[in-house]
Order: C-alpha cells, then structure tokens, then sequence
C-alpha cells in the first residue's frame, strides 16, 4: 500500500508544467542523441548531465530519464533509415527494420518501432515498479557464473540461428573475443596485442569503434557497390503518412 | 566468388597465426596459483581461428560451401574501383586529421565523396560541408568541452575560444 501511495505522489509531481516540459525536452533532445550512431542512452545521459544543474533535483532525473527513454527510440531511426544502429541496443532493428525501408515502408518500420518501444517500456516500468525489491535479491545473486552461462546461451543461439556454414560462425565469434582481448589482460595487467604501443590499443578495442567500422562503413561501401552510381531507395514521402489512420 | 572466399579464408587463416605468434610474448599456459597467463586467451582464441579457417578451406576444396561452387563475381571492376576511392579518401581524411585537424579535413572529405563521388548538387555539398564542421564545434567544443585534434590548425580557435568560452 505504501509503494502505492508513493506512486501516486510521484505522479502529482510528474504532472507539474515544469516537469511535462522537461520530459519533451529530454525526449527530443535523446532522439537526436540516439540517432546518432556511436551516441546511446549512456553516453547521452552522461553529456548532458551538467545541463541539469539548471532545474530542481526531481526535474533533472526527469530529464535523465526522459534522454534515456527517447535514445532508447532514437537508435531505432538510424537502424532503419541508414541501416547503422545508432546504439547499441539497436542492432536488432537493422535486421527487419532495415529491409522494410529498402522496400519504401520506412514509415511503418518507424511506426512500429515507436509503438514496440512503448509498450515494451511501459510494460517493464510496471514491473519494475511491482517487483524491484525481489528483483533486486535477484539481481544480486546473479554473479560471473550467470553470466558465464548468458554468454554460453549466446553463442550456441548464433550457431543455431546462422547459416549452415559453422565455421564461419566459430571463426567471427573467436576473432570478436579476440578483439576484447586486445588491451590490458584483467588478470596480470599486462598490455597484450597493443602492436607496438598503437595508443589507442591500450584501452581496448571500443563497441562504438567497431559498430562505425562494421555497420558504418560497411553499409557505407554497400551501398556504392550496389547501387552502381544510382540511386537505390526510393524517396522518402514528407509528410510521413499515417498508416494506424488508414 | 569461389576465389573470393578461398583468399579470405587463407588471409584470415595467416591473421590467425600472427595473433598467435603475437600473444605468445605474454605466457600462454596457467600460472599455478595465478590463473591464466597474459596471452592464453588471444592464443588459444587465435587458435580457434585458424581451426576454423582450416574447416573453411576444407569444406572449400570439397566444394561443399554454397560460396566455394558460386560462380557470380564477387567485385566487379566498378566495385572495386569505388571501394579503392572510398576507402582512400577515408584514410586520407583520417590520416589529415592529426595533421590539418578534423575542421579542415571533414569539409575536404565531405566535398570529395558529396561533389564527386556521390554526385550530389553544389547547394548539398556546400551546405553539409560548412554546415557540419559549424555544428561539431559548437556541440562539441563549446557545449560539451571536448576538444577535437586540430593539427597546426589550433591557433586560428583561440579567438572563438575566447568568444564563446
């Protein structure tokens, strides 16, 4: 009774002005923030958090939170339209999102990313909200064990989702553990496979480095090859029509 | 296609070996008491490579890889010579940018691959090229304090520096 009544008065203080219009600031502004490849939630929320000196404590996790939730959507624009995921956890959308706007059904990819985002937020945030203190003994117990067996569940699902050539799939999960072994090992400290103190090795090879090289770059030489100078997508329609309203 | 997937096999397959010529500079077994050694995981993983670039180049040589009976070309001419020009320019503005720095070289790269690699109209290129450069310092210079590499291009900033600072 008590969580409930807590909620109902984050609520109240929700629904005042200054907060609603910090809520749509922060949402626009994490749209842009992750549709920018190489910028996600995370790095959105940790830019502009000198921003938030300038409003109450309450009004900036608002806006925090607002950031993260239109990044959050906002990777979901570049996966579709560009088909370079403009976070991380928008890799999966390139992979049906994408297709859907070569074939000039951008707007309903969107669309349907937007409303999947909505639900799929709403849905966690009422649980959340239901069962954070059991989640939370969860969460604690949850140690490198768990995660062992996580990344176990991963790769035996892309062997199982790849194609039939198993080799390939071996080859490029190897050389994608390879690459996080690059920089300082975690058990010595010793700098491995930093090629001759190459500065940037040292730290590690980045996840936004290699999603610009991969999909970035790749989708960028992609496109010159097959579209042989033309041009390959069709023109997208402003205004973008409704298709719920049809 | 066929050569294709047999050179990268072999080229992946030599990287491998590199990798693993590489990491054993660290120690590549266990250490008692201590755990694995500095280059047991990129060795052993670089192994795991060239096992499965053996696998590839296998299943090549019995022909039973979908790529290894393809007979399409996998680049063409065309291809190829964009990718060269892409792929240069990428580097060269890479390269420029501990040189010139990124506001000079950015615009040049735009200009190159907007103008003539991607036949776009002067208004296009002129305006993302002067535009982008606007707009990076502004969002990273003065609103986010990250300072980018500006080569021996950094004493023109120091006047927008005490403008906007």
């Amino acid at each position: 009774m008590e969580t409930l009544n807590l909620l109902m008065n984050g609520f109240a203080i929700s629904f005042e002005p200054l907060n609603l219009a910090v809520v749509i600031a922060g949402v626009t502004v994490g749209l842009f923030i992750g549709a920018m490849p190489g910028l996600g939630s995370v790095n959105g929320v940790a830019i502009l958090l000198p921003v938030t000196f300038l409003v109450p404590p309450t009004s900036a996790i608002i806006f925090l939170a607002a950031i993260y939730y239109g990044a959050m959507y906002g990777g979901a624009i570049s996966s579709i339209m560009l088909g370079i995921p403009g976070a991380s956890t928008a890799v999966a959308t390139t992979f049906d999102g994408r297709p859907m706007a070569l074939k000039g059904r951008a707007d309903y990819a969107l669309i349907a990313a937007a409303v999947a985002s909505f639900i799929g937020g709403t849905i966690s945030v009422i649980l959340f909200t239901l069962f954070a203190p059991p989640l939370a003994e969860v969460a604690l117990a949850f140690g490198p064990p768990e995660e062992f067996a996580l990344m176990i569940l991963a790769f035996a699902t892309f062997i199982g989702l790849g194609t039939d050539d198993i080799a390939k799939t071996f080859f490029s999960i190897f050389i994608g553990l390879v690459m996080s072994a690059v920089g300082l090992d975690i058990v010595s400290g010793q700098p491995r496979l930093i090629f001759g103190d190459l500065p940037g090795f040292f730290h590690g090879v980045n996840f936004l480095v290699l999603a610009i090289g991969i999909y970035g770059i790749g989708e960028m030489l992609w496109v010159i090859e097959s579209s042989k100078g033309k041009r390959l997508y069709p023109r997208p329609r402003f205004p973008l029509p409704a298709p719920l309203m049809r | 296609m066929r050569k294709a997937e047999f050179l990268m096999a072999a080229l992946m397959g030599l990287f491998s070996i590199g990798l693993m010529w590489k990491s054993t500079e660290l120690p590549i077994g266990w250490i008692p008491d201590e755990g694995p050694g500095g280059g047991a995981f990129p060795f052993w993983l670089a192994a795991g490579m060239l096992v499965c670039c053996l696998a590839i180049l296998f299943r090549w040589f019995r022909g039973t890889s979908p790529f290894s009976r393809a007979k399409d070309i996998y680049m063409d001419g065309f291809a190829f010579k964009n990718f060269v020009l892409v792929a240069g320019a990428l580097t060269v503005m890479i390269g420029l940018i501990h040189i010139v720095g990124v506001y000079v070289s950015v615009p040049l790269f735009l200009l190159y691959y907007l103008k003539f690699l991607g036949g776009h109209g002067w208004t296009v290129t002129a305006s993302l090229a002067v535009g982008t450069p606007i707009v990076t310092f502004f969002f990273f210079e003065i609103a986010l304090k990250i300072t980018l590499p500006k080569g021996f291009t950094e004493p023109a900033f120091y006047p927008l520096y005490d403008i906007f600072l």
